[in-house]
């Protein structure tokens, strides 16, 4: 078995499963019930799994709501159908219809992929405004724009009749083929739960989810948020055309309102109550709205008498069953059912032993100079034409919050194989430095990384040229586990996934965190989370690791060990380490050089000796 | 030039309507950092009240204070019920929150009132116009004008001048410290939709004068105006969300009066078309570059 092959089994063999339970879970309805609504509940039951894992891939992996999926399915389901119906109904239907499309038709299955590949296109358009808006503001602004544009197709819809038919009259796909398409509908479900298994192990999927999980410190590793987020949505986006064109095909029919507000709320909600970050959610999500909605329709329609119970068995039921599930679900249990629980990861190492085949790999910690090789295919300086010194340098750095001060006039020299420290009492402006040396906060002056002038770089593209960076209010990757933190930096910093796992399985021993690697994040207590930053900056294969506090909040004992740690990684990687503390003790058993610094400026340099007993250092320190 | 002037009043009455529901949701954004996708349902149960009330036949006059009584009360209920539960929450947890609340409320009025649209009787002098040196001006524009300046001028006042509002605006600046500072949460937080209630009732007047029509999802694009309005300005800055606001309104009229016919229904469409692409290109809104984040 190939490597591929194996790695993706348990995503392959996760999507056959939920998509046999889907189809069991219909077929016995429908064999039960045997009627023809019960065949329609099935085959929307179908389509809707289809069209809520493509959400999923985007919503879930990315952490942004889109409303605007639903407004994508409408282009497709429109395209679709535009190619799909015969010429004799289009000449009847929309007899002035553009771009000649009156006097074309494909096969359905053709036209699938026509509507697939428009939507797409439209959806790269929109996703750049998508990205650079989350870029930006976070997740809000793109679940407006997404938002508006539900709204714009809606309206594109209803008012451009020439090709849409409009409002009421609708497009109407031959009845009578429509059960023709159930053995596409049934393909097109198993191949958007293995597509989505198979996305989800990506590389750029992980780097997704690390980017949902916290944006700063995405960037801090090198990853460019907008890159991935875009291919989640052009993948997303492209298994949720396939359903809605077959949501077309095989209802028969379409109009504005079939992709609008109401088909919105009935999908996101399927998504959020199975639980979002899940593939097995998403799926089970949908089943248990559609029993819940299909059930909420029956005792208020007109076959039941609703005797006492008129007050709440009524039309408009379904709506608020919706309605009232988002709410209870986002009050009692907002990652829904399932949370991020996958089949996949369950299956995984069930099905590997099973089979006999190799787990991860793993690497003593000692293996880890191999398993960690220093980034020199990140330094962009040709060694012939300028023998730099490994060295990062800064000067002249100033930086300004509005009226105050952050850094005037600071200065700052490390290099490779030494520890710098940085210290200076509260607000002296140690952590500014750090940001402005890694992009977060502009800042004037120079600095240089290997001589070459770093200035104004982008966090993610610093990162890529090898700084790497702790933060002082931590920012870990709660969702995904130790393991994962430590793997997404190493493929952040261009590593495959083989060797992300080595890196992960070297640091994971020399960092001691070897028995919490399947731990989630948020459930570390706080020492095991500092230990687990370090572990992942020094994933990425830094020239140089900046570290903010790593030793606040510990007891003495403690810092004397993350004291060895630094020390081991420091010489594992050659790296040069800047590291700020508070503590001048820790810092004289750590440093090579102390620059210290108040009110935003370097008040003394020296090695730590020098720097105890330096009077203005003192003065800062005691106020004397 | 006339007809230029004559845009630009109608502009600034739609806008004016815009401003006033961007400001109620930057207040409500303000302290609980979240968008309020129900804001609109303010407007949705106002109209239901206004229809309900024509229908015993109320007066116009009479009506107004109901109007933005029950927006003020429908504000601070659905913080009571449902807000309440969601804050501190995610980003994700507080949008969806909000948009079942909408759902939640349109599904009441399906069931309990009609799923079809309701129409009212409309004040008599709605259509009538006044001609000023040649500009012929709608009343209701001049009325809409004067009434959202004299209540942005009364907004400003409560922010400025009252302890409700330092305590909001003190809130909407950075909540943890404001909370440190002593400021009572649920006091600020109920202040904000209280605030954000009265400036949606005002605005539910106006537009329901223009209107006279009450249906299950008739807040819904009012709200999506307003949010949009408010992303425009740069979400968090008050100001912003007037200025965004009153864009929005002129920008719109241009279009309806540039476009040919043909594209009429499309307008909504097109002004979004139109703020998706500002966000590629001014993706913080249009008058702030994004706080740096604390980091």
């Amino acid at each position: 078995m190939t490597v591929l092959a194996r790695r993706v089994l348990p995503d392959v063999a996760a999507g056959g499963v939920l998509f046999a339970a889907v189809a069991a879970i219909g077929l016995v309805y429908v064999w039960g019930a045997g009627d023809a609504a019960s065949e329609r509940l099935f085959t929307s039951l179908l389509i809707n799994v289809t069209v809520v894992v493509g959400m999923q891939i985007f919503i879930g992996n990315t952490g942004i709501l889109s409303f605007g999926h639903v407004g994508f399915g409408a282009v497709a389901g429109y395209a679709f159908v535009l190619f799909a119906i015969d010429t004799d109904r289009k000449a009847r239907l929309v007899p002035d219809a553009p771009f000649g499309l009156v006097d074309l038709t494909v096969h359905p299955a053709a036209a699938i992929a026509v509507a697939v590949a428009l939507t797409v296109a439209v959806a790269a358009v929109v996703g750049l405004g998508l990205v650079r808006s989350a870029a930006a503001s976070g997740a809000i602004a793109p679940t407006v724009i997404t938002l508006s544009l539900l709204f714009a197709t809606f309206e594109l819809a209803v008012n451009w009749t020439d090709l849409t038919g409009g409002n009421r009259a609708g497009l109407s796909f031959r009845p009578g083929t429509a059960m023709a398409g159930r053995g596409y509908a049934y393909a097109a479900l198993a191949v958007a739960l293995v597509v989505a298994g198979i996305y989800r192990r990506s590389r750029s999927a992980r780097l997704a989810r690390a980017v949902r999980e916290d944006g700063v410190a995405a960037r801090s590793l090198g990853i460019h948020p907008a890159t991935h987020q875009m291919w989640a949505l052009l993948l997303s986006v492209a298994v949720v055309a396939v359903g809605a064109s077959l949501r077309v095909w095989l209802t028969g029919t379409i109009s504005p309102e079939r992709f609008f507000i109401d088909y919105t709320l009935l999908t996101i909600t399927m998504l959020v109550v199975g639980g979002r970050n899940s593939i097995t959610g998403a799926t089970l999500g949908t089943v248990v709205i559609t029993v819940l909605t299909e059930a909420a329709r029956v005792v208020s329609g007109p076959d039941v008498d609703p005797g006492p119970f008129d007050v709440i068995l009524r039309p408009g039921l379904s709506d608020l069953v919706l309605g009232a599930s988002m709410l209870g679900f986002m009050v009692l249990r907002p990652r829904g059912l399932l949370d991020d629980w996958e089949l996949a990861d369950w299956l995984g190492p069930r099905l590997r032993s099973r089979l006999g085949l190799p787990g991860s790999p793993s690497a003593a910690p000692q293996e880890v100079t191999r398993a960690v090789p220093r980034a020199e295919h990140h330094r962009a300086v040709p060694a012939a034409v300028q023998p730099a010194p490994d060295r990062l340098a800064a000067a002249g750095l100033t930086v300004d919050f509005g009226g105050l001060r952050g850094l005037d006039n600071a200065h700052i020299l490390a290099h490779s194989g030494r520890v710098v420290g940085l210290i200076g009492p509260n607000g002296a402006g140690k952590t500014t430095m750090l940001n402005a040396i890694t992009g977060l906060v502009g800042a004037q002056g120079r600095i240089t990384l290997e001589g070459q002038d770093i200035v104004g770089l982008a966090p993610h593209r610093l990162a890529r040229r090898g700084l790497a960076r702790t933060f002082q209010n931590l920012r870990l990757f709660e969702a995904l586990t130790v393991q994962e933190n430590i793997e997404v930096a190493a493929l952040a910093g261009g590593r495959s996934s083989r060797q992300a796992e080595q890196t992960a399985a070297g640091l994971l021993g020399l960092c001691g965190i070897a028995d919490i690697a399947d731990v989630r994040a948020r459930a570390l207590d706080y020492g095991a989370s500092k230990r687990l930053e370090l572990a992942r900056a020094a994933a990425q294969a830094p020239g140089f690791l900046l570290l903010d506090e790593p030793t606040s909040g510990f007891s003495e004992l403690e810092s004397v060990i993350i004291v060895d740690q630094i020390r081991r990684i420091a010489d594992v990687l050659g790296c040069g380490v800047v590291v700020i503390d508070h503590d001048l003790a820790f810092i004289t058993n750590l440093c090579d050089r102390v620059y210290c610094l108040d009110q935003g400026s370097v008040i003394a340099v020296g090695s730590p000796a020098e720097i105890r007993t330096h009077p203005a250092v003192r003065a800062a320190y005691l106020g004397g | 030039m006339v007809e230029l002037i004559q845009q630009l009043i109608d502009g600034l009455g739609l806008g004016s309507e815009y401003a006033l529901l961007a400001l109620g949701i930057g207040l409500t954004f303000g302290v609980m950092r979240m968008i309020n996708f129900a804001h609109g349902e303010l407007i949705t149960v106002s109209a239901y009240v206004a229809y309900g009330l024509t229908l015993i036949g109320l007066d116009w006059w009479m009506l107004v204070p109901v109007i933005v009584a029950t927006s003020i009360a429908t504000s601070v209920a659905l913080e009571l019920v449902a807000f309440r539960w969601v804050r501190g929450a995610s980003d994700f947890a507080m949008l969806l929150m909000s948009f079942g609340v909408h759902f939640v409320v349109q599904a009441g009025f399906v069931m309990y009132v009609s799923a079809s649209a309701r129409a009212f009787d409309r004040p008599s002098w709605i259509n009538n116009t006044v001609s000023v040196g040649g500009v012929r001006v709608e009343v209701v524009d001049v009325a809409v004008i004067a009434v959202t300046v004299a209540t942005l001028l009364g907004t400003l006042a409560i922010l400025r001048r009252t302890v409700y509002g330092m305590a909001i605006r003190a809130a909407a600046e950075d909540f943890d410290t404001a909370q440190m500072l002593g400021v009572r949460s649920n006091l600020v937080i109920r202040s904000a939709f209280a605030l954000a209630g009265l400036l949606a009732g005002v605005a539910a007047v106006l537009l329901l004068m223009r209107t006279g029509r009450a249906a299950p999802a008739a807040g819904l694009i009012p709200m999506l105006k307003g949010v949009l309005a408010a992303l425009i300005g740069g979400l968090g800055r008050l100001q912003g969300a007037v200025v965004g606001g009153l864009v929005l309104g002129v920008v719109e009229v241009q279009l309806v009066s540039r476009l040919p016919d043909e594209v009429d229904g499309m307008v909504n469409g097109i002004v979004f078309v139109l703020i998706a692409l500002l966000f590629i290109f001014r993706p913080a809104g249009m008058l702030q570059t994004a706080a740096a984040e604390r980091v």
